[in-house]
């Protein structure tokens, strides 16, 4: 699992996610507990069906701070002819940006699981971020 | 019942007295990939790079292979798909996130095409073979939908977002702070995609949606060829451009949900070739040749009827006739998925009794039906 400083200050720690893919895809991200069903302490979300979130404060770095961020992304390729799919399945990346932090700005180029459905029509992207003071 | 099909693919199509030569009902269609097209090829595998590396790659082993001028060496991409970032879904939905139209979303989906090949396509009686490069392009430069349709998409896309919403709640696994197994994971997806493939739900309305046809739409493709002549010198070959206008009406939106729905369409076919080494009474002679007409088309359920005229007028010629034209009507049932049955009639443009007929099965396997060329359901965004 990647890490990013955060540190302890009260300034915001920005993040941005890049989806690129022609299917429909919402985007969700989360700052929680490293422990299954912690509650969530802040959350962003894509606006549109193309997935991305803009730089967009995601919580104070005192808040994310020992926790983890968790990004989710839910990919439908119903907007390609079936025969195209398999392709976009290939050719579909995602990019991550924290910047704010005492880490400073950081890329991260890929996310940690790409899981595609049996049938090629869902994907799913996972990405997880050990933030750290 | 596979062998059964198997075996009947293997006999010759049933044909109609009076039949001389058979028309492509293709011939005038815009071309997928004018480059190919061009100089009469139709490669039996042509590469389709998704990057510049692909593309190198592909060519220099090509090259490398066959020591020098490919034999046959033939690739189509769309530029498009090599963009690593800043694509989206409503590149192809042809909508903006907030629903309004973006009728020139086409543009972005064009794709090239270049052949490069070695054979004799000056009619000149020598055997000699000539290297020949061409390259062609095509796009959608026009798609316009009805407000109903958009509305329809944009409507639809909301739906699945605010379902995707609903699906990656706190409570979903996904955000769980904690590794999941690659099982689990493969679990999690496979189950919403069982769900998306339910009839009636949002993915299966919003993909019926996306099936319709545009009202409106433009193509057009172009393509140039070189010959080289011995070891120096390159000469203009063939040069070519097609142009379809296409007007689908709606008949009836289908009562059930996967039914087809129902179309009459209007399309206007225009196409102009130049050949430099043409065939005439005193050898090879340059030539051109410019298309004009249009197809009248229904399409109700499996059923299709439909009938296309297209004048023909040499612009620069030695032989046959300054102005011919072409009537011919078609029908199209499809049995069911992978059998079609499929029959045309009329009048061929300079064939010997100018009386063309052709009543066959077509046999095929899978799920997508016939598909009468210029239909812009076939292949219209044109990735690779």
């Amino acid at each position: 699992m990647d890490a990013y400083q955060a540190g302890t200050a009260t300034d915001p720690v920005f993040l941005a996610a890049d989806i690129n893919t022609v299917g429909l895809a919402h985007t969700r991200a989360v700052v929680r507990a490293p422990q299954a069903g912690s509650p969530v302490i802040a959350s962003v979300a894509s606006r549109d069906a193309s997935g991305d979130i803009s730089p967009t404060i995601l919580a104070a770095a005192a808040q994310c701070a020992g926790n983890t961020l968790v990004v989710a992304t839910q990919i439908s390729l119903i907007t390609l002819p079936e025969e195209e799919r398999e392709a976009e399945c290939t050719r579909l990346s995602a990019t991550y940006s924290l910047e704010g932090g005492t880490g400073g700005p950081v890329t991260y180029d890929a996310p940690d699981e790409k899981v595609v459905s049996t049938d090629g029509s869902t994907v799913v992207l996972r990405k997880l971020v050990q933030l750290t003071a | 019942m596979k062998r059964i099909l198997m075996a009947l693919s293997l006999l010759p199509g049933i044909t109609g007295y009076g039949q001389q030569q058979l028309p492509s009902l293709q011939s005038l269609s815009l071309p997928s990939a004018p480059g190919f097209m061009l100089v009469d090829l139709a490669p039996s595998l042509a590469e389709m790079p998704t990057t510049p590396r692909e593309l190198t790659v592909g060519a220099l082993h090509a090259l490398d292979a066959q020591g020098g001028w490919p034999q046959n060496y033939a690739v189509e991409t769309a530029p498009y798909w090599w963009r690593g970032t800043a694509r989206s879904a409503y590149d192809v939905l042809g909508i903006r996130s907030d629903g309004t139209s973006r009728p020139f979303a086409g543009l972005r989906l064009a794709s090239v095409s270049a052949a490069f090949v070695t054979r004799d396509l000056i009619p000149d009686g020598t055997a000699a073979q000539q290297r020949v490069a061409s390259g062609g392009a095509r796009a959608r430069l026009l798609s316009f939908r009805s407000a109903a349709q958009k509305q329809r998409i944009d409507s639809g896309v909301r739906a699945w977002l605010a379902q995707a919403a609903q699906d990656l709640s706190d409570a979903d696994p996904l955000l769980q702070a904690v590794p999941l197994t690659p099982a689990d994971l493969q679990a999690i997806v496979d189950q919403k995609a069982a769900r998306d493939r339910q009839p009636g739900s949002v993915a299966q309305r919003l993909s019926q949606t996306l099936s319709e046809k545009p009202v409106f739409t433009l193509d057009l493709a172009g393509a140039y060829g070189v010959y080289g002549i011995g070891d120096t010198a390159w000469k203009t070959g063939r040069y070519g451009a097609w142009l379809t206008a296409g007007l689908h009406v709606p008949l009836a939106r289908p009562a059930n949900a996967g039914a087809k729905p129902s179309y009459l369409s209007v399309l206007a076919l225009g196409r102009y070739l130049y050949d430099a080494y043409a065939p005439g009474a005193g050898g090879p002679a340059p030539s051109g040749m410019l298309d004009a007409g249009g197809r009248l088309q229904a399409e109700i359920g499996r059923f299709s009827i439909g009938f296309e005229g297209v004048l023909r007028g040499y612009t620069r010629n030695e032989v046959g006739d300054r102005l011919t034209h072409r009537a011919v009507g078609t029908f199209s049932y499809q049995i069911r998925n992978g059998l079609c049955l499929n029959g045309a009639f009329g009048r061929n443009f300079d064939s010997p009794d100018r009386l063309i007929s052709l009543f066959g099965l077509s046999f095929g396997f899978g799920d997508t039906p016939l598909v009468l060329p210029g239909d812009p359901s076939a292949g219209g965004t044109g990735s690779n």
